[in-house]
């Protein structure tokens, strides 16, 4: 069958990955394991605290992150479309960050939101502080401020690429007939543009949000450990602790699999929805 | 007019200042709170280039390596299936298309870890295929949908007429189905090759420090307090991708124009 190259790379190890994840998380596998029932290590996860709580605080980071890039995102592709022609093909600038790698992305966010950054430089100029240690702490911040800006500033651009390709599809007519008919800007924009926008923002979401609950760059560079997103927590019990603490890893991968599965069915629900329209490819650049 | 222009200038601003100053940050010798420029500037990340030129090209080279390795294996994993996938109509044909691209969409931890376990018994952890294979496993899905919509753009009379006038399978596929696939291969290598060589985490994972990484050697100086270093080698970083693809697009863009 023609289908069978692509199956060693998605049985073999994909789904394998996942099976090997899931007998390991039940205590198997592990010379140093001897758990009383195969179910310890999730008694362990959901007993304890901090777990549940980076569990939310991953939520947290990945909801606000996602959601502030898709407005801002939507924000800056609706003022790219209202340029003229000409113009509008000279902002191919709002790509860079798209190509940029995470790790950099992350760096970028350090220099300018750190203590003894570019911002915290600029307010001491304008009088708002007067000395370094005024300036909140925002990388390595309990609320997440470092990570959700550096994912907002990795993801605002593909939110516009992908906002972009709809846009150039949109006759403008509809935008002067609502003008005609007496539509002020808002209300064009809430009413005339962004019903057409629901699909492509809601599959754009989907794919920012399971990206930013599960990513690891981004948090293991600016993130603190409490609470920590749940995938610095699965690199502390599978690295820095001892085998036998093992399957508590992964149990939190396969909790961190089975939400991120339930988002990605709704990602797939949807884009199948919208018949061959699979913009997601570029999503790689993300 | 005036106001478009401006704004664009706002946009263009905006978004190459960060790249500005990691420019300006590469060059500057101390630059302590709370100066808006560098206190005193030096060549010193230069000099540091010059002086580690032999490891930052072992470190760049390996990273090529695997990532160049990953988007052939992509190519190999998705080449029959985007025929068959964009041929044939079965029911059930949207399940297994979504389930084939799902690596991509799943965080990589989910299944990477498990991976690793994996790779270690079967003696492919800290190798080169071994970091090739896992990147490939997560970035072969937008080969695949590249591929899927290139042959869309193959009317299949095309190879109809081939085989009738005695084409093989394998002159079919190099004379007629690869020249056709060029923009979708392009395409698709570009993206398997920038989410492989701009990748961390499996590198380090599956790599495990025996294979070297130019993010593995990068990653270092992020966390260190050295802004001046870690500025100058962050931009090679994203020097090296930009200028492949300018010259993929040049040049096979050119090819296709010729074939044409």
């Amino acid at each position: 069958m023609k289908l069978f190259p692509a199956l060693i790379p998605f049985t073999l190890f994909f789904v394998g990955g996942i099976a090997l994840t899931m007998i390991q998380s039940l205590g198997m596998m592990n010379p140093l394991v001897h758990y009383d029932s195969m179910w310890t290590a999730y008694k362990i996860v959901f007993t304890h605290a901090h777990f549940m709580k980076s569990i939310v605080f991953s939520f947290y980071v990945a909801f606000v992150s996602a959601g502030l890039s898709i407005v801002f995102g939507t924000l800056l592709s609706y003022g790219i479309w209202h340029l003229p022609g000409i113009l509008q093909n000279k902002t191919v600038v709002y790509k860079i960050p798209i190509v940029l790698p995470h790790i950099a992305v992350a760096f970028i966010t350090m220099i300018f939101l750190s203590r003894s950054g570019i911002i915290a430089s600029v307010c001491y100029h304008l009088g708002i502080i007067s000395q370094m240690e005024q300036f909140p702490n925002l990388i390595f911040s309990r609320y997440g401020v470092g990570e959700i800006i550096a994912y907002i500033v990795k993801e605002t651009s593909f939110v516009t690429l992908m906002v972009m390709s709809v846009l150039m599809k949109f006759d403008k007519r509809y935008i002067q007939t609502a003008r005609q008919l007496g539509a002020g800007e808002i209300r064009i924009f809430l009413s005339v543009v962004l019903p057409h926008l629901k699909e492509i923002l809601t599959t754009t979401f989907l794919i920012l949000f399971i990206y930013s609950f599960g990513a690891f760059e981004i948090p293991y560079i600016l993130g603190s450990s409490t609470p920590g997103m749940l995938s610095l927590q699965v690199y502390d019990y599978y690295f820095r602790h001892d085998l036998s603490q093992r399957p508590i890893a992964m149990a939190l991968l396969v909790i961190l699999f089975l939400i991120s599965s339930l988002f990605t069915y709704f990602y797939f629900m949807i884009s199948n929805k919208l018949g061959s329209k699979w913009d997601f490819v570029d999503k790689g650049k993300v | 007019m005036r106001n478009d222009k401006l704004k664009l200038i706002l946009l263009w601003l905006v978004f190459l200042f960060p790249l500005l100053v990691l420019v300006l940050h590469s060059f500057s010798g101390q630059w302590a709170f709370p100066s808006l420029f560098p206190d005193t500037m030096n060549f010193r990340t230069f000099i540091y280039f010059k002086e580690n030129v032999g490891r930052i090209f072992i470190h760049i080279t390996s990273s090529f390596v695997y990532s160049i390795l990953a988007v052939i294996l992509s190519v190999v994993y998705s080449l029959l299936p985007a025929e068959f996938l964009s041929r044939r109509e079965f029911t059930g044909k949207k399940i297994i298309e979504s389930l084939l691209l799902a690596p991509a969409v799943l965080p990589v931890m989910t299944f990477s870890i498990g991976v690793h376990v994996m790779f270690i018994r079967l003696g492919l952890a800290d190798t080169h295929w071994g970091v090739a294979l896992i990147l490939s496993v997560y970035s072969y899905p937008y080969m695949l949908r590249a591929l899927i919509s290139g042959y869309k753009t193959i009317h299949p009379d095309a190879i109809v007429c081939a085989r009738n006038l005695g084409a093989g399978f394998w002159q079919i596929l190099w004379e007629i189905e690869i020249p056709m696939l060029l923009p979708a291969l392009t395409a698709g290598a570009s993206i398997v090759f920038l989410v492989a060589f701009s990748d961390y985490f499996l590198v380090f994972l599956i790599g495990g420090g025996s294979v070297p990484s130019y993010s593995g050697y990068l990653f270092p100086f992020l966390n260190s307090t050295d802004w001046s270093l870690a500025s100058g080698l962050t931009l090679l970083f994203i020097i090296v991708p930009i200028l492949l693809f300018l010259v993929l697009d040049l040049t096979v863009i050119r090819l296709y124009r010729k074939w044409l």
